[in-house]
């Protein structure tokens, strides 16, 4: 039943073995929680008032997807903010290369099924879908 | 050069129109410490950072930022989108609609326009940090008080987000300035400044080298 890269990503997004046995990496958050909280470094992360971070509820197979990819795409970007000025940390590179892999799996399985995120996407498209696949400013239920 | 990616970096999904709220969030948009004026101040000051590191930085947050000024564009819109004309007036939002209609306008809360002069390129690394540390702590606090004006979780999840990357931004700015700063103070006083003569032994050198500066460090 789990026959794509989406279920299992989507199963196993908590569980971040990448956390385990590293120092370093136990100031990071999963991809999940640290695009919640907008902030992958726990040492950095600082709340206002008691104001709790949104839960999101994807509820289409679409919108969940598409969350799923924004997580991964977050965890990377995070990660290459700190690598610029710590271009050293080899540790720090392999994860953000982990989470490239993932991002791009997720991005080719998120095309395939409703259209183009990027005009590039239209290499392999019979017509040309950019036009008409969904903006990203229009209304979801997330 | 800039590609276009067909969604937001995170999710904005108002479902209830609120203007009164879409005239206050417009300043993070094209106020003084918005996201439109972050964008420009770092993709602009990325040119003269010293080394790779700090040309690094500067460009992908300004480049982040793009994707911010996207989000409270998206947020304004669904703020404004279904008003009546009466809805409006009564927000007191009619004088942009005499020039405007529902379209996006990049202004402070006042409708005080955007402007260039909201940010400064001094071609000094350490002045230029100091100010991006100082513009990412009071778009912190900009993003604060815009949440105590709500109470739509949906404008308020988008904010706080929105609030942490002024965060992390503020921190990662600081380690590079305090970076360059503990190389100056180790005696290594070549950080570049563009108005140094003191190394420019004859006129050529009056015009800015750029690779040179990259020895310096």
């Amino acid at each position: 039943m789990n026959n794509s890269y989406y279920d299992w990503y989507y199963m196993n997004r908590n569980n971040d073995l990448y956390n385990m046995n590293n120092q370093k990496k136990e100031n990071l958050f999963n991809p999940k929680e640290g695009f919640e909280k907008g902030n992958m470094f726990s040492n950095l992360y600082s709340e206002y008032k008691n104001y709790k971070v949104k839960s999101l509820f994807p509820m289409t197979e679409q919108e969940k997807k598409l969350v799923e990819l924004q997580e991964i795409c977050f965890a990377a970007h995070d990660l290459n903010l700190y690598l610029d000025i710590h271009p050293e940390d080899q540790s720090m590179l392999m994860l953000f290369q982990d989470y490239l892999r993932r991002e791009e799996k997720l991005v080719k399985e998120y095309e395939s099924a409703y259209g183009p995120m990027t005009v590039a996407g239209n290499a392999d498209t019979k017509s040309f879908k950019w036009v008409n696949s969904e903006w990203s400013w229009e209304v979801k239920n997330v | 050069m800039f590609k276009y990616v067909k969604r937001l970096q995170y999710p904005v999904n108002i479902k209830k129109k609120d203007l009164k709220m879409a005239k206050y969030l417009v300043t993070q948009y094209g106020g003084s410490n918005g996201e439109m004026a972050a964008a420009l101040r770092y993709l602009n000051q990325k040119m003269t950072m010293p080394d790779d590191k700090g040309k690094a930085l500067l460009n992908d947050i300004g480049t982040e930022e793009l994707g911010h000024v996207e989000m409270l564009e998206t947020m304004i819109y669904q703020l404004m989108k279904d008003a009546t004309l009466e809805e409006i007036k009564e927000a007191g939002l009619d004088t942009h609609y005499a020039e405007h209609a529902k379209a996006l306008y990049p202004t402070d809360t006042n409708g005080v326009p955007f402007t260039v002069a909201y940010f400064a390129t001094t071609g000094d690394p350490l002045a230029d940090l100091a100010e991006d540390m100082a513009a990412e702590q009071k778009a912190r606090a900009v993003y604060e008080n815009l949440i105590d004006l709500t109470d739509d979780p949906d404008v308020i999840g988008p904010l706080l987000w929105l609030r942490q990357r002024e965060i992390v931004h503020y921190a990662r700015f600081k380690e590079l300035f305090d970076y360059y700063d503990s190389k100056l103070k180790n005696g290594n006083n070549e950080l570049p400044k563009v108005n140094n003569i003191s190394y420019m032994p004859n006129m050529n050198d009056y015009f800015l080298d750029f690779n040179n500066y990259e020895k310096f460090m």
